[in-house]
């Protein structure tokens, strides 16, 4: 559930730490939740990200619900690609997919 | 499918039940049930819960060390299906499961053996220890079981001598 003005911990290295949610791409709707595009705010420039861990807990097709302890954000440009070169923390597999993130040569965790 | 056990109380989480959580570094939690999963959140010790498995086995309540358990393992490579292999399996898991039954059993007949003597002990020494607080009382029972002698035996005696008038 991550909605406008939400603060996010950056995952990767591109620099700030934490980012603030400005808006939400895609078709409208209130929360944006794992795998979302995103448009962040940090350290007073403009991002857009892709949401890769959210507090409130995601059902999964077999009935499993998932939890993690943190809302995550991975910075990428208006193409698409991300802006740093390494990714840390917990990535779900959603987020992995190659026509929500090409994460492509970005080492992860 | 794969039955998993619950983080806190060991007990089996069936597909579509309970919650998982997955911390920072990685390490994956599974909750059977909301229970389990607010006392992990408020940062409980599975050992130190009476009602947990983990409790049991760690203070002796339960057998905990056994050849039977060794069994049960998780395996990361997937094993060919084969029809045969499976029955086998399926007869040996009831074989174990009956062994390990009989096991617990003797081990829980041997810990009661135990308890009845530690309670026997305990209640003696909590008698000796306030005997004085029922002394009085016992006097007065052991007087008034005196007393009631003691009228007993003159009505038993009036009768005598009233049966020896009569001759």
């Amino acid at each position: 559930m991550i909605q406008i003005r939400t603060v996010l911990k950056v995952l990767d290295n591109s620099g700030p730490k934490t980012a603030r949610c400005i808006g939400i791409l895609g078709p409208p709707k209130k929360f944006a939740t794992v795998g979302d595009k995103i448009v962040v705010t940090a350290e007073g420039k403009v991002y857009h990200g892709i949401v890769a861990c959210c507090k409130v807990e995601k059902k999964r097709p077999d009935g499993s619900f998932v939890r993690i302890d943190q809302n995550g954000v991975i910075l990428v440009d208006s193409s698409g690609k991300p802006v740093g070169n390494r990714v840390f923390g917990v990535l779900s597999s959603r987020v992995k997919q190659p026509e929500i993130l090409s994460l492509g040569r970005v080492k992860t965790m | 499918m794969r039955l998993e056990k619950c983080y806190i109380c060991s007990s089996t989480v069936y597909p579509g039940h309970g919650i998982q959580f997955i911390r920072n570094d990685a390490k994956v939690f599974r909750f059977c049930r909301s229970k389990c999963r607010k006392t992990f959140h408020m940062k409980r010790n599975p050992r130190y819960l009476k009602w947990t498995k983990a409790y049991r086995k760690s203070h002796g309540k339960e057998m905990a060390v056994d050849s039977t358990f060794e069994f049960e393992r998780k395996r990361q490579r997937i094993e060919r299906y084969d029809r045969e292999l499976v029955g086998k399996t399926i007869q040996a898991i009831q074989k174990v499961d009956a062994v390990r039954t009989k096991r617990e059993k003797e081990y829980y007949k041997n810990r009661m053996k135990q308890a009845k003597k530690q309670s026997q002990k305990t209640a003696v020494r909590e008698l000796e220890k306030g005997i004085s607080l029922i002394e009085p009382d016992i006097l007065r029972v052991n007087q008034a079981v005196k007393a009631k002698d003691a009228v007993q035996q003159s009505v038993a005696m009036l009768d005598e001598d009233r049966q020896a008038n009569d001759s």
